[in-house]
């Protein structure tokens, strides 16, 4: 905990923090099925201790998958032959059911329940010492699955009052699941926005609206969150993520590091940036290789090695998962 | 070759009146055939490798895209009118709901003049299945979701075990993360880009003697 507290302060560390972003290895290691894992906040907790211990990376993240969310607002979700869950259909067939969408209240959702669980018991195992990071996604992306992603681009472009409706909807919905995850365990969240990314949508778009969405939102969430924009890139919003408030940024692998660190300046650490699913074709002198680059970028302080997507797919080799940790503690060694 | 810079403009500043003026404009000057070779493809080709620099927006380039399929057929253009290809053209979105790259693409197919069949979310399964039905010669799979990505090559092994001749292309975000993933699919192209099937329909549609 005081490695990521002092990297996010800008004071030298140790090491560099390592978030190694792990979802579904959990499972594996529980020895139950991908379709079983998710379905209670023990088993979520029981994997993230165990991963913890066998890697010695520094976060307990008991995400389990994107839809959750709208799972919990009455999105069917589907599930892949290995088990993994995804969006179903939208949610949102017609612009008029904007209006009547029902709130939910996080608390009482017996399926947000699980993840509460899960940080209940990784508080207890946690003891303060390993940061325990809940996620959110942002009200200006979850649109994508709750609309489906062209219907949702047809909203922005062609009716703004019932984009302002579903921005409230989510906003309200984003806070109060945000501060019930830091009230259940979790000491930090992490704000999914890849919609904020110029890769999705106008620079000026994120200038004008995304940006006070996640002032908004930030602003009421009682505890820090960093933003992440899953594998999206940040240039020409780099100002405007600055003034966001948030004290952590997470960055595509397309991004240069030193070009970043500059650009953010001590204004906000950086969180990234390996490439996961390259990682899966990664042997040990490649995994040396590209860590051992983004390390010598990394500075002395105010940056988290970690995944530039948000979650480490499970074809990733154990060896490689290692094998980061080893490097991070040889560059310790030399530092 | 057209000057689009005006429609391109337009279309980037939102302005679709004025995009569609211009292009109605343009197409009393040339014929569709120009238009589409002259002006549609390389605009959206142009678009395609500007989204991948960071200069366009993935909306932008799927507003584009949509323009110029909804301009076409309300132009009444004649599915074959272009001839590009006679090869048989099928596309969807493999064991996945997110459809926004399939739906650019088709853009991209309906705005140039390839006719195509569209088998929206299939599974290995079914899509084995309709190529065999509608005997299709290229087919385009999307995919948003690494692990709907990886399983693509169940059906490329089928269509191998079966023996059938189809061409695969593949894209999507996994597909933009990992150079050699295609390759790993068992697929036989990839694109970053929508614009950029194009040329790959022309190769294998020329290395099949369809031209």
């Amino acid at each position: 905990m005081e490695r990521v507290l002092a990297s996010l302060s800008f004071q030298k560390v140790d090491r560099v923090p390592t978030f190694l972003l792990l979802v579904a290895q959990g499972a594996k290691e529980l020895g139950v099925p991908l379709k079983e894992y998710f379905k209670n906040g023990e088993n979520i907790s029981a994997g993230q201790e165990r991963l913890q211990k066998k890697y010695g990376h520094d976060v307990y993240y008991p995400f389990t998958y994107a839809a959750i969310e709208t799972e919990a607002m009455g999105q069917k979700v589907g599930q892949s032959p290995e088990g993994y869950s995804f969006a179903g259909p939208p949610l949102i067939k017609n612009l008029s059911e904007i209006y009547d969408l029902k709130e939910v209240d996080p608390n009482s959702s017996p399926i947000l329940e699980r993840v509460f669980v899960a940080e209940r018991n990784l508080k207890k195992i946690a003891d303060g010492k390993i940061p325990i990071v809940g996620v959110v996604m942002s009200p200006l992306s979850i649109p994508v699955m709750q609309l489906g992603f062209e219907n949702y681009l047809d909203l922005i472009q062609t009716d703004e009052k019932s984009f302002d409706a579903l921005i409230e909807y989510n906003t309200k919905f984003c806070i109060s699941y945000a501060n019930a995850q830091l009230e259940a365990g979790a000491n930090a969240i992490c704000y999914f926005d890849p919609m904020a990314s110029p890769s999705m949508l106008p620079r000026w778009f994120y200038a004008e609206k995304g940006l006070k969405i996640a002032k908004r939102v930030l602003s009421q969430i009682q505890g820090p969150a960093a933003i992440h924009l899953a594998s999206g890139i940040t240039d020409g919003i780099a100002e405007e993520l600055k003034e966001s408030g948030s004290p952590l940024l997470g960055f595509s692998c397309k991004e240069n590091i030193s070009a970043m660190k500059k650009s953010f300046g001590n204004k906000m650490a950086l969180l990234g940036n390996m490439n996961g699913i390259e990682m899966r074709t990664w042997d040990s002198e490649t995994t040396k290789k590209k860590v051992s680059a983004i390390l010598a970028e990394a500075g002395e302080s105010g940056f988290i090695l970690s995944d530039n997507h948000g979650e480490i797919p499970a074809s990733v080799p154990e060896i490689v998962l290692f094998e980061i940790m080893e490097c991070v503690k040889n560059d310790a060694a030399i530092r | 070759m057209i000057n689009y810079k005006n429609i391109k403009g337009f279309l980037l500043q939102n302005e679709i009146l004025f995009a569609e003026n211009e292009l109605n404009s343009l197409s009393n000057q040339y014929d569709k055939i120009a238009i589409v070779k002259e002006l549609v493809v390389p605009l959206l080709d142009e678009a395609g490798k500007e989204w991948e620099q960071g200069l366009l927006s993935l909306s932008q380039v799927y507003m584009m895209g949509k323009f110029f399929d909804g301009w076409f057929s309300l132009n009444l253009v004649d599915e074959t009118f272009v001839g590009q290809s006679s090869a048989k053209l099928a596309l969807a979105v493999f064991e996945d709901h997110h459809t926004l790259g399939k739906k650019i693409v088709k853009s991209v197919l309906n705005a140039t003049g390839y006719f195509h069949q569209d088998y929206e979310n299939k599974n290995s399964e079914q899509l084995i299945a309709l190529v065999i039905k509608d005997e299709i010669e290229i087919i385009m799979l999307s995919s948003l979701m690494l692990h709907s990505a990886l399983r693509i090559s169940n059906f490329t092994n089928e269509l191998q075990k079966k023996n059938l001749p189809t061409k695969v292309l593949v894209g999507g975000a996994p597909f933009r993360f990992d150079d050699h993933l295609w390759v790993e699919v068992g697929a036989d192209g990839t694109s970053a880009d929508a614009a950029g099937v194009i040329p790959l329909i022309e190769r294998f549609s020329i290395s099949r003697g369809q031209k």
